[in-house]
């Protein structure tokens, strides 16, 4: 089950990770762009269409859930199985990260001599 | 507000995205919509004069619709509330209207990535395709119908009236011009959803692309035809059996040349090697001929520009540099038919003539 979720998520698109991130705290879809935003300074910017359709499949998926729904302004926050995925995948970024700041050292060093 | 006057307009848009930038148009002089009827009939309240931006939407559900997907429209509508979108009406086929105030450095779009402006696209050239389907359908019953009809006729000795089959063949090619123009507009919306809106129809770059119909029969007529436009500064970008569609670029001095699988097989026979042929290709899809033309371009210094499907490949040179021409200058003085038409389709054009010829010499034996 959670094998498959996994699957499905990681690697993770850069906007399911920071909305992940965003949800750590209970956020409604306002905030939720403006913390991406503010957190990318304005390199991504979720409009209503992506952030609806994320919002759903991560609620389908039950890695993120509806805190309260009031008046139409829902308000979700992060399940245990998202926290997993977000340590999964922060664990992958890092790998990826290290393997590349190593690997262009190495090059940049070669290219140097 | 004292003064809160209506007014009532028509209008009648084939492009959303020109009813959209009218909509706009109105709330920037001070009107603001509040609801369409019939799809014509819009109704606008005084405000002051404000940007808006609309947007339309909508949320059709399937035959047998998800729990997600029947909350869909409740929890759209709540996410773009809360982005700060309000419904202003929907219209009889179920189209919203959203909108939202102007706000400088902010997302002022609904869908603003490629991917979700796809989510859109895609809603509308399904349902257009589905309303195709549905004439379709209604043709299907309409035939039984009339089989029904013809064969109780046969039967009884009462033979169905010569105007009830002129009015069902009318019926059956208005329902398929229909049928056609449905699916394109189906297809232009998909286009139409997936520019941005900011460049769009006021900032077009209509004025940079020209396209020309036109019917070419010689390859040496079609070489100088482009040709001659380069020299204008209107480059090819791509084209069809009967439409060439050109951008405009720096003027330049190119020469043009085409290629096509016959002119390859020819080349191939020059230096000994065998015709490129497969026997399994009934309808002319195999393209090997297409990757064989572009080596030996590429390698006397053309520049691919365009293919029309497996029919030809259209070159161009560089420039600065000459290069040497790609097939013998003899067959630049012969019909391009097959370039034009494909081989499947003069196979068909040819059927069709023999079948013509020998039904009319049967027809005029038997009589």
């Amino acid at each position: 089950m959670s094998d498959g979720l996994n699957k499905k998520y990681i690697p993770m698109t850069e906007t399911t990770y920071y909305t992940l991130l965003a949800l750590i705290k209970p956020r409604h879809g306002y905030a939720i762009m403006r913390f991406v935003s503010h957190l990318t300074e304005d390199r991504i910017k979720l409009g209503t269409g992506t952030l609806y359709s994320m919002v759903g499949r991560l609620v389908d998926d039950k890695v993120i859930r509806i805190l309260s729904a009031e008046s139409g302004k829902k308000t979700y926050i992060i399940t245990e199985r998202g926290l997993d995925l977000l340590k999964i995948e922060t664990k992958r970024l890092n790998q990826q990260l290290q393997n590349g700041m190593e690997i262009l050292e190495r090059e940049v060093s070669r290219d140097g001599k | 507000m004292a003064n809160n006057r209506k007014i009532k307009k028509f209008r009648w848009f084939i492009s959303y995205m020109k009813e959209l930038d009218w909509l706009e148009d109105m709330a920037l002089s001070g009107w603001r919509l509040h609801d369409i009827r019939f799809g014509v009939c819009y109704y606008f309240e005084t405000c002051d004069p404000i940007r808006l931006f609309y947007e339309i939407d909508r949320f059709d559900v399937p035959i047998n619709p998800t729990l997600k997907e029947i909350r869909n429209k409740e929890l759209f509508i709540g996410v773009a509330q809360d982005m700060g979108w309000s419904v202003v009406t929907h219209d009889e086929s179920q189209n919203y209207y959203f909108c939202k105030e102007y706000s400088e450095g902010e997302i002022n779009e609904i869908y603003n990535d490629e991917e979700s402006r796809e989510q859109r696209a895609k809603k509308y050239q399904e349902l257009f395709g589905k309303k195709a389907l549905d004439l379709i359908k209604i043709l299907f019953f309409v035939s039984i119908m009339f089989l029904a009809l013809s064969f109780a006729g046969a039967i009884t000795g009462n033979k169905i009236d010569r105007w009830a089959n002129t009015f069902f063949m009318l019926y059956v090619f208005l329902v398929l011009i229909s049928y056609f123009l449905t699916i394109n507009l189906g297809k232009k919306y998909y286009f139409e959803f997936m520019r941005i809106r900011k460049d769009d129809l006021r900032t077009s770059k209509q004025d940079a692309r020209k396209t020309v119909r036109k019917l070419i029969f010689t390859n040496i007529r079609l070489k100088k035809y482009l040709s001659d436009m380069a020299v204008k500064g209107w480059q090819l970008e791509c084209m069809t059996a009967t439409r060439f569609f050109f951008v405009k670029e720096a003027l330049a001095n190119e020469q043009y040349t085409m290629d096509s699988k016959y002119l390859t097989n020819k080349r191939r026979k020059l230096l000994g090697k065998n015709k490129l042929k497969d026997m399994k290709d009934w309808i002319g899809m195999n393209n090997d001929w297409q990757v064989q033309s572009l080596e030996d371009a590429e390698s006397k210094g053309w520049i691919f520009v365009c293919a029309l499907e497996n029919r030809l490949v259209i070159y161009r040179n560089n420039p600065n540099e000459m290069p040497q021409p790609l097939n013998d200058l003899k067959y630049d003085r012969r019909l391009r038919l097959i370039s034009m038409i494909g081989w499947y389709s003069a196979f068909l054009v040819l059927c069709g003539l023999i079948g013509g010829l020998v039904g009319g010499i049967v027809g005029a034996m038997i009589h």
